[in-house]
């Protein structure tokens, strides 16, 4: 076979665990989030109707809840590494706030930038969080479980769904077109090498020598 | 409601246990029986054992020692007390499911319940009872179909006692204060009125020979649970203003910052 990698632009950032992992989640989160809008306030009923009205809604939401947590274990594993590299750099990002709102220099970033390390995180406890107080909300009527703990279930799985559901907003418009080319790397791994100096140029230098295949 | 609230008083002093007010309201809506739980396993002459799916109404039985050493029972009719401000018309995401009728009753039309569980968990009487085979919750409604065609509610109609009287709310709380004073003089010094005020003032209100504290299972103070106000009023507007922050924010990025891309050499 030929060797076209002097001539190659395109290279591969992520594994077939990631990228597996994140498509789960991204598919049950989709379906959560209309399912779960739908019973979160009575304006939203409408949603229900995509899934054959309220009742229905119910065993999809719980299903996909189910789907979703394995999802974040899954995401947990795959990504826990990359996402545990916490240095000065990311003081620094933070500080900076990745030079997303004012003019200032972010340092450049690993194979995950500060902002995806917050997400993982984040996803992973919320993910966490939303597992528990729903598998309670959802046995609750045939289970006996504690009063308080459960009064204090629904409160918090509602305050917990706003908080992810604000935050996937500001990380979908993040990966995707305010940052052009970065869906590519979590649907099926193929960026340009341009793109992964500019957005992870830590990384692209100790990996990615100009001009050599990785 | 422009019209008048109607409701139901509950006499207590005047109930006898026995239990007419049950049967009525199976046949009525055409429940079955329960499996006879046996006195002598359980403890109690209360039959059955709870409220259910299946049984919206029951006599609850408290053993009453009195100060001289007698026991004397006190039997409370339980059913929906049709709460003003009422947990499980908050709770429930579905409007056909519960709702208030024409009637100002606060009515669960199980046809359309979703099985989400919410009014039994958060009922300030644990009146809703789920269903786990149906997956659905089933309460008692007044009668609301027979008040509609211009009866009473079954479990009244069939009391030969007197314990249940219907009729206007405003009506049966003057009835009952008048009812409490002859009881104070007939020596029941402790004789009071409960659901004026409780949960914006219920629409079953319990004539009660001695105090509150006295009848098991009758909560001291309901109210909606803080939980539910945090969660279905308090959180209602930070939802809102976090989904407008996000998507304000998303959207004055793009536009008065901008993407980061190559061809731009970055920010």
């Amino acid at each position: 076979m030929a060797d076209y990698s002097s001539e190659l632009n395109l290279v591969k950032v992520s594994n077939w665990f990631e990228r597996l992992s994140h498509t789960v989640l991204a598919i049950s989160w989709l379906l959560l989030v209309f399912t779960g809008l739908a019973f979160y306030s009575k304006k939203f009923a409408l949603f229900g109707e995509f899934f054959g009205g309220l009742r229905a809604t119910v065993p999809v939401h719980n299903y996909a809840g189910l789907v979703f947590l394995f999802s974040v274990v899954m995401i947990f594993f795959a990504m826990f590494k990359e996402s545990a590299k916490i240095d000065s750099d990311d003081i620094k990002w933070v500080l900076c706030a990745g030079g997303y709102l004012w003019p200032a220099k972010a340092p450049e970033s690993g194979r995950f930038n500060t902002g995806q390390k917050g997400m993982y995180f984040f996803t992973v406890i919320m993910g966490i969080i939303m597992g528990v107080t729903g598998w309670t909300m959802w046995h609750a009527p045939t289970t006996s479980y504690n009063k308080a703990w459960v009064s204090i279930c629904y409160p918090v799985h509602s305050l917990g769904g706003i908080l992810f559901f604000s935050a996937w907003i500001v990380h979908a418009y993040f990966g995707s077109i305010c940052n052009p080319g970065s869906i590519e790397a979590i649907t099926h791994g193929w960026v340009s090498k341009a793109w992964l100096r500019l957005q992870h140029g830590k990384w692209f230098k100790e990996h990615v020598p100009v001009n050599k295949k990785m | 409601m422009s019209m008048k609230r109607i409701g139901l008083l509950m006499d207590t002093s005047r109930c006898l246990a026995c239990r007419a007010c049950q049967v009525a309201c199976k046949q009525w809506n055409k429940l079955p029986a329960e499996p006879k739980e046996s006195w002598k396993t359980r403890g109690s002459y209360e039959n059955p054992a709870d409220l259910s799916p299946v049984t919206w109404t029951r006599v609850r039985f408290t053993e009453y020692e009195q100060h001289g050493g007698g026991v004397e029972w006190l039997f409370r009719k339980l059913q929906c007390m049709q709460c003003q401000d009422a947990t499980c018309l908050k709770v429930c995401p579905e409007k056909k499911a519960l709702y208030r009728n024409q009637d100002g009753l606060v009515v669960l039309d199980s046809a359309y319940c979703t099985g989400c569980g919410y009014c039994t968990q958060n009922c300030p009487f644990e009146i809703p009872r789920f269903d786990a085979k149906e997956r659905r919750t089933f309460k008692c409604n007044m009668c609301y179909d027979r008040i509609a065609n211009g009866l009473i509610p079954a479990c009244a109609k069939a009391c030969p006692a007197q314990a249940i009287q219907f009729g206007p709310r405003n009506e049966l709380i003057e009835k009952a204060h008048q009812r409490i004073q002859a009881l104070k003089g007939k020596g029941f010094p402790e004789a009071s009125l409960y659901g004026e005020n409780e949960c914006g003032g219920l629409g079953v209100i319990y004539i009660l020979k001695y105090g509150r504290s006295k009848y098991e299972g009758l909560p001291a103070d309901p109210k909606v649970p803080l939980s539910v106000k945090l969660w279905k009023d308090w959180l209602k507007p930070v939802g809102l203003a976090s989904f407008l922050g996000g998507l304000g924010f998303v959207v004055f990025h793009y536009v008065l910052h901008g993407p980061k891309i190559i061809e731009k050499g970055g920010d």
